[in-house]
């Protein structure tokens, strides 16, 4: 195995913006068979109305510029759904650029962000 | 009209010219990728001399951090991280390791990065407004 980015000097230490840390590696122990594990089926339930309130309240702020903004933490599968809209909102952006004047997929009526349940 | 529209006019009274619509078919996913990874690496700060760096959105939720640096001996070395985004959780696999899964501090860190990245890209290549996606174009 090669050097770790944890190991690789002075890469970590470099950052600049101190408000985002470089993702640390943290030991690889986990077989692939054993990877979820303890997430498996992952005690998600079905969002209620109140959830994907709160999640579209969450993503609106997720898309604001993160410098010097506080958030109040976030449970790790709210991030994880933010993370799945930001990539299907980098998909749609891919796509405009390189497809420019095909229709979209029709939006949902959420205002101002993305249904997350259609990103998971 | 804009006020710098409206400012050149009395300067120079003309109009400005419509500029020719930028050629967009022509660029391709990789092209994209490339710029979108230009901005990708600036988000942890100044690369070290020597090394170069690599983060982006590949696709299919899955994200790349590639990174290269020469060791004390002169010798290249890399690693590729991929990080995976499943719906009941974030997966980082390296060159031959087994698959890990994210959590805690690095499952923030990825995410305020992506938070980052997303925005950035959307305002800077795609001209889009992060939040409604609407063209920031005047």
């Amino acid at each position: 195995m090669a050097e770790t980015l944890s190991e690789s000097p002075d890469l970590l230490s470099s950052a600049e913006t101190p408000e985002v840390a470089a993702p640390y590696l943290s030991e690889v122990t986990a077989e692939p068979a054993e990877v979820f594990e303890h997430v498996a089926e992952a005690e998600i339930e079905a969002p209620t109305a109140e959830d994907h309130e709160a999640l579209t309240m969450v993503a609106q702020a997720a898309a604001q510029p993160a410098r010097g903004e506080v958030l109040e933490p976030l449970k790790s599968h709210e991030i994880i759904q933010l993370l799945l809209m930001i990539d299907t909102k980098l998909d749609e952006n891919r796509d405009r650029e390189l497809n420019p004047g095909q229709p979209m997929p029709l939006q949902p009526e959420v205002s101002g962000d993305y249904d997350y349940r259609m990103a998971a | 009209m804009s006020f710098w529209t409206a400012t050149r006019k009395l300067i120079t009274g003309t109009e400005l010219k419509q500029r020719a619509p930028r050629s967009r078919s022509k660029l391709t996913l990789r092209d994209l990728i490339r710029r979108e990874s230009a901005i990708g690496s600036q988000l942890f700060g100044q690369v070290p001399a020597g090394h170069r760096r690599e983060f982006f959105y590949l696709d299919s939720h899955t994200w790349v951090w590639y990174e290269e640096w020469l060791d004390q001996s002169g010798k290249r070395q890399e690693l590729t991280t991929r990080y995976e985004i499943h719906p009941n959780g974030v997966l980082k696999v390296q060159d031959g390791q087994p698959y890990a899964v994210v959590e805690g501090e690095e499952l923030e860190n990825l995410f305020l990065a992506i938070r980052m990245y997303y925005d950035r890209t959307s305002r800077e290549i795609y001209k889009r407004d992060p939040l409604t996606q609407q063209s920031i174009l005047a």
